[in-house]
């Protein structure tokens, strides 16, 4: 624990003025995700038809919907729920590739099967799997996160199960073999551990994919219903209204451009960093 | 030869197979040693001539083709896995690179607490109380339980790499060259702890180098390797002074020497000679024939097994013990080569105990 505090010093004092940004607004982006919904009076549910599709003013900072609802609101509840659905996909999928990578990486006679059911996960497109999904369970929140774990599974099992490949011919692993010690305990307290910042790095950048593969899925139809307010959801909502109140579909958009932008900008910056003190 | 020996290895094999099945390495073939309790043993060598393979597949590090090895009279290569797992804490490993063998992400306490958790060794005052104790034991504080290896010198880290190895009290330590990645200074300083360790505890080693300067300083017996094979086993003293396989000469000749007016008459008309690769796996014939000044025919036909020209010096050499061996390799030459690196190695020694943990601190 120490020492990856000490690790997130020493990247913080060594970056640039992007990765520095890029952090800046996701934590931001973070913050007013977790406190917004208390600090920021607005219902994003409170339907108010005779105030519809108004422009930005007084009584809506950032406008309204067709049926007069917030957009503010709505976009700080839809940016709760897009991050939620991203955390917990990276996090469902993350865990299970690490396990699954770390797994293949240290039982030979494993390894085949697991790239080899992996390699056919991988090979089907995110979408599909969220059609499949839908088709089984009917859309909403679940279908997406499921959709979305399984499709980063098998590319965080692959990173890890390189990572720690290398890891296991160095010194410090035949060492703790020397030493006497189960295999389950060489692997969690010492190849897992030096495989995480690679962990980490590859799920920044793949959480930025996946809110924006998540919101496309909300879009389609795939993902959570109206009238729950999500990023996609609200941009597929508003693009009826694209003519008279561009506002609509444009300000949710923006949101996902940015937290996708943000994310892939610090993913490259740590990349880069952890990259130097590897070689 | 009253007490049995601590490790007894018999015709120990390593071969790799080529992937294309183009053909065999024998990286060790058919090895025998015998390391006796409170010994040290000197595996030397060229690079690549199978002294860590040994020494690995001896303690199942690798899993080896062939061959037997007792360990306080257990057969090693017939345990079960979780009894090879339990039977570590006897023997232990310390490594070269000291740098690379520590964990980065664990401070040196966890480091040296593990083997005790392993081992399920005390309970956790207990096992903290031995942290201190081995610290203190390679000459630490008790204040570098919370440094990570980054944060310390050279001769720290391979301090910590021996605490480790000693964590759980083990009758055997194998050295796999432990001071080659050193400064030469610290190197002196490693070795005379490892000395004293010794000492103390009664250990064995197996220490495994290709510095004659530090052999001529720590070992009792030296089993010098070509090949994957062993051409010479001696006591320091004859091998030093009679070196009977040609191979040993020319290592002893090869011995870097520190001042340059002497580096000229201890010049090898014949080091230019081309390094064969590995041993070809057709067995006949001696595998140093290519590059032998003293070979004869016989040489090529049939390869020399280990004989004894005297009480405890073995060689395999069809011309083992008829030599005096030619010019440069005299007594008087040798000996004072080995002398001057052993005298070097001493004022390193001396000047670096007056000035211990201050120096070791510095030099990086």
């Amino acid at each position: 624990m120490m020492a990856m505090l000490q690790d997130l010093a020493g990247i913080l004092r060594r970056s640039g003025a992007t990765t520095r940004v890029a952090l800046a607004v996701v934590c931001g982006l973070g913050i007013v995700a977790l406190a917004g919904p208390w600090v920021v009076a607005a219902d994003p549910y409170g339907i108010d038809l005779h105030h519809a599709l108004q422009g930005p003013g007084w009584r809506a900072p950032l406008g309204t919907d067709e049926l007069g609802r917030g957009i503010l609101g709505r976009l700080i509840a839809g940016l709760r729920l897009t991050l939620a659905l991203g955390l917990a996909s990276v996090a469902i999928g993350g865990s299970a590739g690490l396990a699954l990578g770390l797994a293949a990486a240290y039982y030979p006679r494993a390894d085949q099967w697991i790239m080899r059911v992996l390699d056919v996960v991988l090979s089907f497109p995110t979408i599909l799997f969220g059609l499949a999904i839908v088709a089984i369970c009917g859309p909403g929140a679940e279908a997406v996160v499921t959709s979305l774990a399984l499709s980063t599974m098998p590319l965080t099992a692959r990173m890890i199960r390189a990572t720690a490949g290398i890891e296991m011919v160095r010194d410090y692993v035949e060492a703790a073999r020397s030493l006497g010690m189960s295999d389950r305990r060489l692997m969690w307290r010492h190849v897992m551990p030096n495989c995480l910042s690679t962990l980490i790095v590859f799920s920044t950048l793949r959480f930025g994919q996946v809110v924006l593969m998540g919101s496309i899925l909300s879009f389609v139809g795939l993902g959570t219903q109206p009238p729950v307010a999500e990023l996609g959801t609200m941009v597929a909502e508003g693009r009826n209204f694209l003519f008279y109140a561009p506002h609509v579909a444009i300000l949710p958009a923006l949101l996902i451009f940015i937290i996708v932008l943000a994310c892939n900008l610090l993913g490259d910056s740590l990349r880069d960093v952890v990259d130097r003190r590897g070689s | 030869m009253s007490a049995p020996p601590v490790l007894r290895i018999e015709g120990l094999t390593k071969h790799y197979l080529a992937r294309d099945g183009g053909g065999v390495t024998r990286a060790v073939d058919g090895v025998s040693l015998e390391i006796m309790a409170g010994e040290t043993l000197a595996l030397v060598g060229e690079s690549g001539c199978g002294k860590s393979t040994t020494a690995r597949c001896a303690l199942r590090l690798i899993a080896p083709s062939g061959g037997r090895v007792m360990f306080e009279g257990v057969d090693v290569l017939a345990l079960a896995p979780a009894e090879l797992r339990r039977m570590r804490r006897r023997f232990q490993f310390v490594f070269q690179d000291p740098f690379a063998s520590l964990n980065p992400r664990m401070c040196m306490g966890a480091i040296l607490e593990e083997p005790l958790l392993v081992h399920r060794m005390g309970d956790r005052a207990r096992r903290e109380a031995r942290v201190a104790e081995l610290l203190v034991m390679v000459g630490l504080g008790p204040d570098h339980a919370r440094r990570f290896a980054h944060e310390l010198s050279g001769g720290q880290r391979q301090r910590v790499g021996i605490a480790r190895a000693l964590a759980t009290s083990p009758s055997l330590v194998i050295c796999d060259e432990p001071v080659s990645a050193l400064d030469v200074s610290v190197q002196a300083q490693v070795l005379n702890l490892l000395s004293d360790l010794k000492r103390a505890l009664g250990l064995s080693y197996l220490f495994i180098t290709h510095d004659l300067g530090v052999v001529r300083r720590v070992a009792d017996r030296v089993a010098v390797m070509l090949h994957g094979r062993i051409v010479e086993i001696a006591t320091v003293g004859s091998l030093f002074g009679q070196p009977a396989h040609p191979y040993t000469a020319r290592l002893l000749d090869a011995t870097p020497v520190l001042d340059p007016a002497r580096r000229q008459a201890a010049h090898d008309p014949g080091a230019e000679a081309p390094a064969p690769a590995f041993r070809p796996a057709g067995p006949e014939g001696c595998s140093y024939t290519g590059r032998c000044a003293v070979a004869i025919a016989r040489c090529a036909r049939e390869a020399p097994s280990l004989r004894a020209i005297a009480e405890g010096h073995l060689v395999a050499c069809h011309r083992g013990g008829e030599l005096p061996l030619p010019a440069p390799f005299e007594d008087a030459a040798l000996s004072s080569v080995a002398q001057r690196r052993l005298a070097l190695l001493d004022r390193l020694a001396d000047a670096a105990s007056s000035s211990c943990n201050e120096g070791a601190s510095h030099v990086d």
